[in-house]
């Protein structure tokens, strides 16, 4: 992503830094507004905390929500309406 | 089985598929380098049968992760393996447009989520995708109260100790749109970009529906750790 911002950017805001947690995040931000916000977070522990929560919680989701394995019948339902395409494609 | 594709192209032109320009943003993901191009030698045309099996070894992949996905959108295993076996009809049959080596997975993402999109609404068995954007304004208000995330430190660790089933369960309340976007960017990891063009929307939909729905979640999640801890001090009690 990369959103044109005007140059002055500042992160010393909390309400601003905590907009753009979720992008940070993410790895969606540019380099140094990603430096801004670690060094805001590095001075400021209720948004360090809630950084802390978020990234909690993201990889929670990533490590709880998926992985499951198609069931075998599938895979053969697939592979052999796969054959019976190629013969009428 | 012609059935299948009705009204497959007249939609997928109508939406503009920009996924047949896809152009892949991370060179350094590891799916990308997964796809083989169709024609090394430059003057050989690849057959049916060369692009049949380069179907199967390509596509075929991500069987499992699209698997994965499907049962979080449709929230049933019967539904979940309708969808896929749809997708990878439509896949197969609009092959030939796919652009080697740019990003399959997310092409065959695209594909799911139309399709689980086109069977609901011929369904009406849930609202539509739109109806998501709904948040409980309640629940929004109470996870930004108090402290800034919500959260005291012990509850940090009861969350981080939730079991995989109440984690799972707190993605299926969210709204369908929310439960996507979260899913796409949390467990398949993909890009912003990447999730606008499997969802079909602008970057900044992408955005408010990842903000939105991980706010939602936040809120569930610490229900479920602050029920458990309640249970644990209960339990210790006696």
């Amino acid at each position: 992503m990369n959103v044109e911002r005007p140059a002055e950017e500042s992160f010393d805001d909390c309400e601003h830094v905590l907009k753009r947690v979720y992008e940070f995040l993410d790895n969606e931000i540019d380099a140094a507004s990603g430096d801004a916000i670690r060094h805001h977070l590095a001075m400021c522990e209720p948004c360090l905390e809630r950084f802390d929560v978020e990234e909690a919680v993201k990889s929670l989701v990533h490590r709880c929500c998926g992985g499951e394995v198609a069931p075998s019948h599938l895979r053969a339902k697939i592979v052999t309406q796969l054959t019976v395409l190629r013969r009428t494609i | 089985m012609p059935l299948l594709l009705d009204g497959w192209d007249e939609q997928w032109t109508l939406r503009g598929s920009p996924l047949l320009s896809y152009v892949m943003t991370k060179p350094s993901d590891p799916d990308a380098s997964g796809p083989s191009a169709p024609n090394t030698d430059a003057g050989h045309v690849e057959t049916a049968d060369e692009r049949h099996a380069r179907f199967q070894r390509d596509a075929l992949q991500y069987l499992d992760q699209l698997y994965a996905g499907a049962l979080r959108m449709t929230r049933n295993p019967a539904d979940a393996e309708d969808i896929v076996q749809e997708t990878y009809a439509k896949a197969y049959a609009s092959f030939h447009q796919f652009t080697p080596g740019t990003n399959l997975k997310a092409w065959l993402y695209r594909i799911l989520t139309n399709t689980y999109i086109n069977s609901y609404r011929k369904k009406q068995r849930e609202p539509q995708l739109s109806d998501g954007e709904k948040v409980e304004d309640w629940q929004l208000a109470r996870a930004e109260s108090h402290t800034s995330s919500g959260l005291k430190s012990a509850e940090m660790v009861a969350l981080e100790n939730l079991p995989d089933s109440d984690v799972k369960e707190a993605l299926q309340q969210l709204g369908p749109d929310f439960r996507l976007a979260v899913y796409l960017a949390d467990v398949e990891g993909f890009s912003y970009k990447e999730i606008a063009e499997i969802m079909g929307t602008p970057i900044g939909t992408v955005m408010s529906r990842l903000n939105r729905g991980r706010t939602q979640l936040r809120g569930l999640l610490a229900d479920y750790a602050r029920e458990r801890g309640v249970k644990r001090a209960e339990a210790s009690r006696t």
